[in-house]
This record gives structure tokens, C-alpha cells and sequence, in this order.
């Protein structure tokens, strides 16, 4: 019962602060997939509509991946110096992976004939993108982007080391 | 309306899809690309609204060359239906059908409009515009396809195997009712299938093609009669080509001329001895006009030669006839089913052509299951050579 007491002291002297940190914590996680999905996304298209490149994309997102977080803060801090910034980089680096993928995966498994039927139709490439691969294939962009979020707020935590706070 | 000019596609592994092809299509004609698979007829018809490039030739729509246009505007132009009726799954009925009118910017209620009208010809029900894909049946979303296509009114249609992926209750009536659709609309329509029946059933003219070339363009009654090579046949097949004769032949061509007739206000005596001489037992009997009114048999004479003196006065006025242009199948049911020897054949006046007697039958038949009555004769010319 001391314990939860304690918590509750803590609580009601520092809200604030807690409250201040919880918000910064959780920028910091959706700017870093924000900025990644302004990225990531058009990548995503890219690769689905011309497939040699596709690999490639996937395999290097995949490379970036496997580095623990710990010590890509160190490196990227190295570069952009102690702060907020330094995380976010961060954290736009590991959702371009989940977000490139969904998309990939998103578009591609839009039904053919729909794209063909579209396209026969008489619309340009853009229209095509706008009116039926993307409203088709948007769930599983979003799939994509929440995975990205979810790792991201895991990540951030670690952004305390390089003096981002949250 | 539609123009091949040595149209030819080579793909980038060096195969040749299409080699130099010609055809001119007539505007309002239905025409069907038949042919195994890899003949180059989906290809053929994908040139035309270049979903494919063309190597080399052109292609002439409305005598304008397709490779000058946009090809944006160029699709916009041209209705295309395909086998996986491809309707957009997040688009409700009424956007699937304008999808072509949103593209070309129509304002809402030309777009309302239209749908309307469009759904109405497919006899589906107006509450059915609201509904999404998923919920209507292969039949009812195909049909949607079709209404796509005719959605801006082109005055061309490709269609790449429409009713292929339906079973074949469903494309029998959709068959029917798209032959219905087209009789009012006519459009002009490039319809590609890989079956005979559908192509001998919808067009106005069949294409065959083999390995990138036109094997045979022509009417199906024309394929049907003579086939251009051992190919075509193997093709058609036996069985139809043994149904297709009565299937396609008119009265017209199969009928004997020069009747044996007696005019109507001949004495019965004059009657008689035409029979005599003709060695018939009945009479056509015709006016001043020399159209036919009834006839005249040896029965009717004997019951009555006492009573009347002439033809018109004792002629049976009810009698069978068939018209020229009418086809033989229903000829050959009706002779056969009333047990009459002979019809006669008249042209639209009621004026007599000829005759179909059973006799004429009896050829016709020999002729189906022996081929040309020429080659059997020049088989009998050889075996007595031998």
C-alpha cells in the first residue's frame, strides 16, 4: 500500500512534468514516422510499379533494421549533436522499412484487372493512382504506418541517452 | 470506321504476335477474333486502343491513325469490356458505370442521368446504382461491364472474352440480350472469343486466326459453307459443320425452279393434259400476276370436272408455302412433320419462285453426309479409272 501511495504523491507533485514528457515522447515517435511516411510512401509506389528495384529497396530497409537502436543514436548523434533532432532521424530510419514494405505489398495486391480495366478506361497514371490503387490499397498502408508507430514509441525511449528527454 | 494496315507486333523476346495483318471493319459490324490460344487475337485487339504498341503498321480509327492521338483520349474513345469484368470494388454501380463521364469531367446530374438510362437498358432495377460490386452476381456485374463500356457512347467496343468467366446459362441470355443491345445501338464491335458457338452466334463476321494471321474473315454462314482450309474445319469441327447447313441454308438455294403451274382461269380440261404431259399429279395454280393462289390435284379434277369447267372454280385456296429468304431447318420440319410432297416458294409478293419437294431433300441429306455431291462424282470417276 506504501508503494502505491508513494505513486500517487509522485503523481500529483510532478503531473505536469509526466504529462510534458508523455506529450514529447509521443512527438517525437509520430513526427520520426510522419517525416518517414512522406518518404517512405511515394517509395513504396515506386517499387511496386517498377519491380526490379524492389529488392534492392527492401533488403537496404531491412539492413537498416538489424542495427540496434542504441547504437545508431550513437552514430546519428555524432552528426546532428545532442537533442530532439537526433531522434527523430532516428526513429524516420527504422519506420521506413514497415512503411515501404506495406505500401509495396498494398499496391501490388490491388487487383489487376481493376488496374487494366482503369486503365482502358482512359485514365492517365495519376488518376489511376489516386481513384483506384490508392483507396484499394490504403489499409494496408495504414497497417503499415500504425507497425511504424508502435516501433517508434518502443524507440524513443532510448532517445533519453542522447539528451531528447521523453 | 476500323482500319488494319499491315499491322504487325513483334514482342521484346523476338516472338511475333501479329504478322501483317489487313481487315477493314465496317461501321456497325459485329466482328468476332476467333483462334487457339496465342493466335494474336487479344493482342490484335489490344492495339486498338494501344494498351499494346504496335511494331509496325497502322491502325486507322475513323480513318485517323491511333498512333497520332493521345492515347488517354484515344481509350476514352473506345469501350472496352474484359473477361474479369475488372469493376471497381470501392465504387458503387452508378460510379462504375460514368467512370469514363468522371474522367471527361461531366457535371453530376449528366452523370446521374446517364446511369439511369443505362441501367434501364440491362433491365436491372434503378435502386441497384447504389449497391457496390461484391453485392450483385457474376451475370448482373458483367452486365455492368458492358454498360461501362457504352457509358460515353463510343462508337467503337472491344471486348476480350466477356462472357467467358460466366456459366453458360447466364451467358447464353447474356448473349442474347447483348445481340438485342447492339441490333439497336449499332455500335461497332471488336468481340474476341475462343468459342465457336458464341462467334457463329453474335457476328456479322468471324476472323480466324492462327499464329498471328488471318486464317478466314468472313460471314459464319460463309465459314460454315466453306471453310478455307482443313484448319477452319478442324476448328468448326465435324459436328457443326454437318448442322450447319440446314442451320444456315435459306429455302432460296436449295429450291428447284420452273414449277409445273396452270393459270387460274384455265379450263380443268387444259389442266389435265399439262399433268399429262408433265408427268405431275397436282398443279401450282397462279393469277394474272403470276402470284400463287392455290392448287390444283388430280383428286380435286375427278371429284369435280362435272360440276366446273374452270381451275379457279375447284382449286384448294388453303395450302403450305414457304417464303425464299426463310430457313431450310424450319422448311425441312414442315414438310416432313404435315407429310406434304412438296412446298412451294414464294418471294415477298407471294410471287412463286420455286419448289422444295422431297426429292430436294433427299439430295440436300445425301449431300451433308457424303460432302459435295462434285467429290463423290469424282470418286466414282476414279474407281472406274482404277
Amino acid at each position: 500500500m506504501e508503494t502505491w501511495n508513494q505513486f500517487i504523491t509522485y503523481v500529483g507533485q510532478n503531473g505536469d512534468y509526466i504529462w510534458f514528457q508523455f506529450y514529447r515522447h509521443f512527438l517525437m515517435a509520430a513526427y520520426g514516422v510522419l517525416f518517414a511516411a512522406v518518404i517512405s510512401i511515394p517509395l513504396g509506389i515506386l517499387i511496386a510499379r517498377y519491380g526490379k528495384l524492389s529488392s534492392w529497396v527492401l533488403a537496404f530497409g531491412s539492413i537498416i533494421q538489424t542495427i540496434p537502436a542504441l547504437g545508431a543514436l550513437a552514430v546519428i548523434m555524432i552528426a546532428f549533436g545532442l537533442g530532439t533532432n537526433t531522434v527523430i532521424i532516428t526513429l524516420m530510419l527504422y519506420s521506413i522499412l514497415p512503411i515501404t514494405q506495406n505500401t509495396y505489398v498494398g499496391m501490388k495486391e490491388v487487383d489487376k484487372t481493376v488496374v487494366e480495366a482503369g486503365y482502358a478506361s482512359g485514365m492517365t497514371r495519376f488518376q489511376l493512382l489516386r481513384m483506384v490503387e490508392l483507396p484499394l490499397a490504403i489499409s494496408v498502408i495504414m497497417a503499415g504506418l500504425r507497425t511504424a508507430l508502435v516501433v517508434g514509441i518502443g524507440i524513443a525511449a532510448v532517445g533519453a541517452f542522447v539528451g531528447a528527454g521523453g | 470506321m476500323l482500319e488494319f494496315k499491315n499491322v504487325t507486333k513483334v514482342y521484346d523476346g523476338g516472338k511475333t504476335a501479329v504478322k501483317k495483318l489487313n481487315l477493314k471493319i465496317n461501321k456497325g459490324e459485329f466482328v468476332c477474333f476467333i483462334g487457339p490460344s496465342g493466335c494474336g487475337k487479344t493482342t490484335t485487339m489490344k492495339m486498338v486502343n494501344r494498351l499494346i504498341d504496335i511494331s509496325d503498321g497502322t491502325i486507322l480509327v475513323d480513318g485517323k491513325d491511333i498512333k497520332q492521338q493521345d492515347p488517354v483520349q484515344l481509350r476514352r474513345s473506345i469501350g472496352y469490356v474484359i473477361q474479369q469484368i475488372g469493376l471497381m470494388p470501392h465504387m458503387t454501380i452508378k460510379e462504375n458505370i460514368v467512370l469514363v463521364g468522371t474522367l471527361l469531367k461531366w457535371p453530376e446530374e449528366k452523370k446521374n442521368e446517364r446511369a439511369k438510362e443505362l441501367i434501364k437498358l440491362v433491365g436491372l432495377p434503378t435502386e441497384y446504382l447504389d449497391k457496390y460490386p461484391h453485392e450483385l452476381s457474376g451475370g448482373q456485374q458483367q452486365r455492368i461491364g458492358v454498360l461501362r463500356a457504352l457509358a460515353v457512347n463510343p462508337p467503337l467496343i472491344l471486348m476480350d472474352e466477356p462472357f467467358g468467366a460466366l456459366d453458360p446459362i447466364t451467358r447464353d441470355a447474356l448473349q442474347d440480350e447483348f445481340k438485342k443491345l447492339q441490333k439497336e445501338l449499332h455500335k461497332t464491335i471488336i468481340f474476341v472469343t475462343h468459342d465457336m458457338d458464341e462467334a457463329l452466334k453474335l457476328a456479322d463476321r468471324v476472323v480466324i486466326m492462327r499464329d498471328g494471321e488471318v486464317v478466314q474473315a468472313d460471314t459464319p454462314e460463309e465459314i460454315l459453307r466453306n471453310p478455307a482450309n482443313e484448319f477452319v474445319e478442324e476448328f468448326l469441327g465435324k459436328e457443326r459443320l454437318i448442322q450447319g447447313r440446314p442451320d444456315v441454308t435459306t429455302v432460296g438455294q436449295i429450291m428447284e425452279g420452273t414449277p409445273i403451274t396452270v393459270q387460274e382461269n384455265e379450263s380443268l380440261k387444259n389442266a389435265i393434259s399439262i399433268m399429262r404431259d408433265k408427268h405431275v399429279d397436282s398443279l401450282l395454280v397462279l393469277d394474272q400476276q403470276e402470284k400463287l393462289v392455290g392448287f390444283i390435284d388430280i383428286e380435286i379434277i375427278n371429284l369435280n370436272y362435272k360440276k366446273a369447267t374452270l381451275v379457279n372454280e375447284v382449286m384448294e385456296k388453303e395450302f403450305l408455302y414457304v417464303e425464299k429468304d426463310s430457313l431450310l431447318r424450319d422448311t425441312v420440319h414442315k414438310i416432313l412433320r404435315r407429310g406434304v410432297k412438296y412446298v412451294p416458294v414464294v418471294d415477298e409478293e407471294k410471287k412463286l419462285v420455286g419448289i422444295v419437294t422431297r426429292a430436294t431433300l433427299a439430295n440436300l441429306v445425301y449431300d451433308t453426309i457424303w460432302g459435295d455431291g462434285f467429290d463423290v462424282e469424282e470418286h466414282v470417276d476414279l474407281e472406274i479409272a482404277k
